[in-house]
């Protein structure tokens, strides 16, 4: 019986383990992205610094959960994370507008792909 | 992660019906959720150890959920004929008297040669000796022979012999087994006392020392050993 009741808990951990890395990596992968749509929306409008203010909210996000992303997601999608926020920051200070706005793009893209990877959708379990 | 977690019980599932769909020719000694279990669970764990850029948790959650549900799965297979019948199958009578059942074995996709291979093991080399046959649910043959065909016995030869007791472990390597020594009553002293009656003066020199719930003690010196 007490092997039983291990096995119970030990699944209903697992369970709700689950659930609140799907709850934790979407509320962060959220917050990412909100910054990151009005960084483009302020590059579009020309306005650089507020982007780069943005695109700095952003990362300090990032550097937040970064520790438990470790943990959770697999390395070569945080690299892409962390190389996104490389170059959208180097092309914020010197690179054209429309690189500006693709690299953006590029980095949100990114950051989407950390949820992807943990979302429950039947194309990921298949 | 939980994406994790329902893909493992996904592939358990599949595995386990997969195995079950090849019926019992392919299980050897384990059962069907045990087989499952041994090739996924090295498998797993290999994952974190294979690609140092995957997470730890990506082999451990899927670990832990295999083992969960195999502990879940036997205790509801001995809760229920019905679940363990659909996870290990029933045991099947292949020879019944001296003769094999033809349907039995083309329902198993098992050959006589490969009965008889498997009576061979047992020791048995004629057909006539047998009163049954059975393919257990682990794919094993049991084999019962008729009656005037088994092993004597000392009953059978009104012969009383005393029982032989179940030898426990006192002393190993010169360390005394204390949850043995309890279990059979006796104390350090004893044991110690024993020891100078064969001629021993420190635990050191014994490298085994077993007593059974009849009494009767072996010992052996350290020197002895092969």
């Amino acid at each position: 019986m007490k092997r039983l009741w291990a096995a119970v808990i030990l699944l209903l951990c697992v369970i709700a383990g689950g659930w609140y890395n799907l709850c934790a990596v979407s509320g962060t992968v959220d917050r990412i992205s909100t910054s990151l749509v009005q960084a483009t929306a302020a590059v579009e409008q020309d306005n650089l610094s507020e982007a780069g203010r943005l695109l700095e909210q952003a990362h300090t996000l990032y550097l937040k959960r970064e520790s438990y992303l470790s943990a959770v997601v697999s390395e070569k999608l945080l690299d892409e994370v962390r190389l996104g926020f490389a170059r959208s920051e180097q092309s914020l200070r010197n690179g054209k507008p429309e690189d500006q706005a693709t690299e953006l793009a590029e980095l949100r893209q990114a950051v989407d792909d950390l949820l992807r990877s943990e979302a429950v959708s039947l194309g990921n379990i298949l | 992660m939980f994406l994790l977690f329902i893909r493992t019980l996904l592939v358990y599932a599949a595995v386990i019906g997969g195995l079950r769909f090849t019926g019992k020719r392919q299980l050897g000694e384990l059962s069907t959720s045990e087989f499952a279990v041994t090739i996924l669970v090295s498998e797993l764990a290999s994952i974190p150890l294979q690609d140092t850029a995957t997470p730890l948790l990506g082999g451990i959650v899927p670990l832990a959920t295999l083992l969960a549900v195999e502990v879940l799965l036997s205790c509801l297979c001995r809760k229920s004929p019905g679940i363990r019948r659909l996870l290990c199958g029933n045991p099947c009578i292949v020879i019944r008297d001296g003769k094999f059942d033809p349907n039995m074995l083309r329902l198993l996709r098992l050959s006589p040669e490969d009965v008889l291979e498997g009576l061979r093991m047992q020791g048995v080399s004629r057909m006539e000796d047998v009163l049954c046959g059975i393919v257990e649910t682990n794919g094993q043959l049991s084999v019962i022979l008729h009656a005037d065909r088994q092993p004597l016995t000392p009953s059978d030869c009104l012969l009383h012999p005393d029982e032989a007791g179940m030898a426990l472990v006192l002393v190993s390597e010169g360390k005394i087994l204390r949850r043995n020594m309890e279990q059979l009553g006796r104390d350090e002293q004893w044991i110690l006392q024993q020891c100078r009656r064969h001629g021993i003066s420190s635990l050191k020199e014994v490298y085994l020392m077993t007593l059974d719930d009849r009494n009767n003690l072996f010992l052996q010196r350290q020197e002895e050993s092969v």
